[in-house]
């Protein structure tokens, strides 16, 4: 009852996962608390902010009363019981409009769960509504859309970045500990990023994909955003495993937060940890704070006993001409019928970065597929036959500009690029750490990769690392709306 | 010598900005798909880096990565 007694302006929302369902299971707090107190932020906060795009506050109220009865009666349905999420827009719920934040979808109405819904919803979570993203996952931060774009809560000037940009917003901000969104070249861990939230891209084929909006069907992963790593970690153990309707899913184990194999405890002793700075250390456009980060992150890695080793990258440029050529082939498979039929329903940023895939032959795509074994190869071969963690960056700046955006795209370089896009290729997991902050306010951190279905590695030197750098007591300053 | 340097590469940035243009456009004739004129400056600028990624796919030794 302490974290109720203390109650200041989010007190409750600072429960992480694990604590609230403790608390859930005792009777000291409610599931109808919780969704209560989010909504209230949200109603507070979110006018400014433009998280969500839809909240559902008479189905979040029923599921949370359904929850409390459920865990009064002893069923208990696993780590996020009782707990508010929220949905990035291109995921199908049962009765709820998918807009995709695109006037072409905007009044389609789902006529079932997609599947990281239903397994949330099965798991006893209760949906609080949809979250702001870039048209079909892809576009940018537009005016031409129908719901403005998401701003940054630690500088409403800057992006939060996307296209999972709600999703990084809602969480940073406080309303929800998790959040669900999509990653195909970085769209989960860019939000993450520069918002200073954990976000987990899982091994490719983790989390089916079923009912959610494609973009690019050989690189588009499901997954979760967290405050923390144990709450991001909770989270995915729900919605991951293998889904008959998406045959790009794969049984394998899932790390059980409560089993204690996670390594949610901190321990690295033995962790065999590789990095390479090739990718952005002599790139005179990186931050040097975040270069200085990781370098902090590493010594502090083997200073708990962590063997900290250097390896060789295969070279980014090719890891992202291949990505950029496969994701703009099948984006514009994807939307083709539409790009012909309805340009002008599109918005310009989206259909300016989806047309460019229509002069993609069938064999510059198959050499890219080519290519792509190639590089998932030289991971396995070089990277991670000895490793369990592969540390480099993540982004090499601090959020954009809202008025780095011209009319046209693209934007100049840095203000749309992450170095995310390799492990949306190979598949491999990635995931996004908070390391604090830039000079300039905004959150900086790294990227953790690990082997295909290495997730619980990731967990592992997450949890040390955010333990000390992680600055997970920081939250952003919001502004309360006036009305 | 400097000048005719940076005419020299400008000069070549621009023929392979031209030839970029038309072969865009000669596929979207094939595909029969007319673009809005006043979005095709953004479709342009995003397909010369793609164009120029696969070139350089072309030319990667797979056993080298």
């Amino acid at each position: 009852m302490s974290e109720l007694d203390t109650a200041g302006p989010g007190a409750l929302a600072e429960l992480s996962v694990a604590r609230a369902g403790a608390l859930l299971r005792t009777g000291a707090i409610s599931s109808v608390q919780l969704v209560e107190h989010a909504l209230g932020l949200i109603e507070a906060y979110d006018q400014e902010l433009h998280s969500f795009v839809l909240v559902t506050r008479d189905l979040a109220l029923r599921r949370a009363r359904q929850a409390d009865r459920e865990l009064r009666e002893g069923v208990d349905r696993g780590p996020l019981h009782g707990i508010p999420y929220a949905l990035k827009d291109v995921f199908a719920a049962e009765g709820l409009p998918t807009t995709n934040q695109s006037w072409l979808t905007l009044s389609d109405v789902a006529a079932q769960d997609s599947a990281v819904e239903a397994r949330l919803r099965a798991g006893g979570g209760v949906l609080l509504g949809k979250l702001a993203t870039y048209e079909f996952a892809l576009g940018g931060p537009s005016a031409d859309l129908p719901f403005p774009p998401a701003r940054n809560p630690w500088n409403g000037e800057h992006i939060p970045s996307g296209s999972s940009s709600g999703a990084g917003v809602a969480v940073a901000a406080g309303f929800l500990r998790v959040a669900f969104g999509s990653d195909t070249a970085g769209s989960m861990r860019g939000p993450a990023f520069h918002c200073g939230t954990v976000a987990l891209k899982p091994t490719y084929g983790a989390v089916s994909g079923h009912g959610a909006t494609p973009l690019s069907h050989t690189m588009d992963h499901f997954g979760p955003l967290g405050w923390t790593v144990a709450d991001t970690a909770a989270a995915f153990q729900v919605v991951a495993g293998p889904d008959p309707r998406d045959p790009r899913t794969r049984d394998a184990p899932v790390p059980d937060v409560r089993s204690g194999l996670t390594g949610l405890t901190g321990d690295v002793r033995g962790l065999r940890v590789a990095y390479s700075t090739a990718w952005y250390g002599a790139d005179p456009a990186t931050l040097p704070e975040i270069t200085e980060a990781i370098e902090r992150a590493l010594a502090h890695l083997e200073k708990l006993g962590a063997i900290v080793e250097e390896c060789e990258l295969p070279p980014y440029e090719v890891f992202n001409a291949c990505g950029r050529i496969i994701l703009a082939a099948e984006g514009f498979a994807v939307h083709e019928a539409n790009l012909r039929a309805a340009p002008r329903e599109f918005g310009r940023f989206t259909y300016q970065k989806l047309m460019p895939g229509a002069g993609v032959g069938a064999s510059d795509l198959l050499r890219a597929l080519e290519v792509r074994r190639g590089l998932a190869a030289a991971l396995d071969r070089r990277v991670f036959a000895d490793h369990d963690v592969l540390i480099t960056a993540c982004g090499q700046t601090t959020a954009a500009r809202f008025d780095d955006f011209p009319v046209n795209w693209p934007p100049p370089r840095l203000a749309n690029d992450m170095q995310t896009i390799p492990f949306a290729l190979t598949g491999h997991p990635a995931m996004s750490l908070p390391l604090g902050f830039a000079g300039n306010g905004l959150p900086i951190g790294l990227q953790l990769v690990g082997p295909r279905f290495g997730e619980a590695s990731l967990f592992r030197a997450g949890t040390a690392l955010e333990a000390e750098f992680g600055r997970r007591d920081t939250r952003p300053a919001l502004t309360a709306s006036q009305e | 010598m400097a000048t005719t340097g940076k005419a020299g590469k400008a000069g070549k940035a621009g023929k392979e900005e031209d030839t970029a243009a038309h072969e865009f456009a000669v596929t979207l004739a094939r595909l029969g798909i007319e673009m809005p004129p006043d979005l095709a400056p953004g479709v342009l600028a995003g397909y010369r880096p793609l164009r120029a990624m696969m070139e350089l796919l072309r030319t990667v030794e797979i056993a080298d990565v």
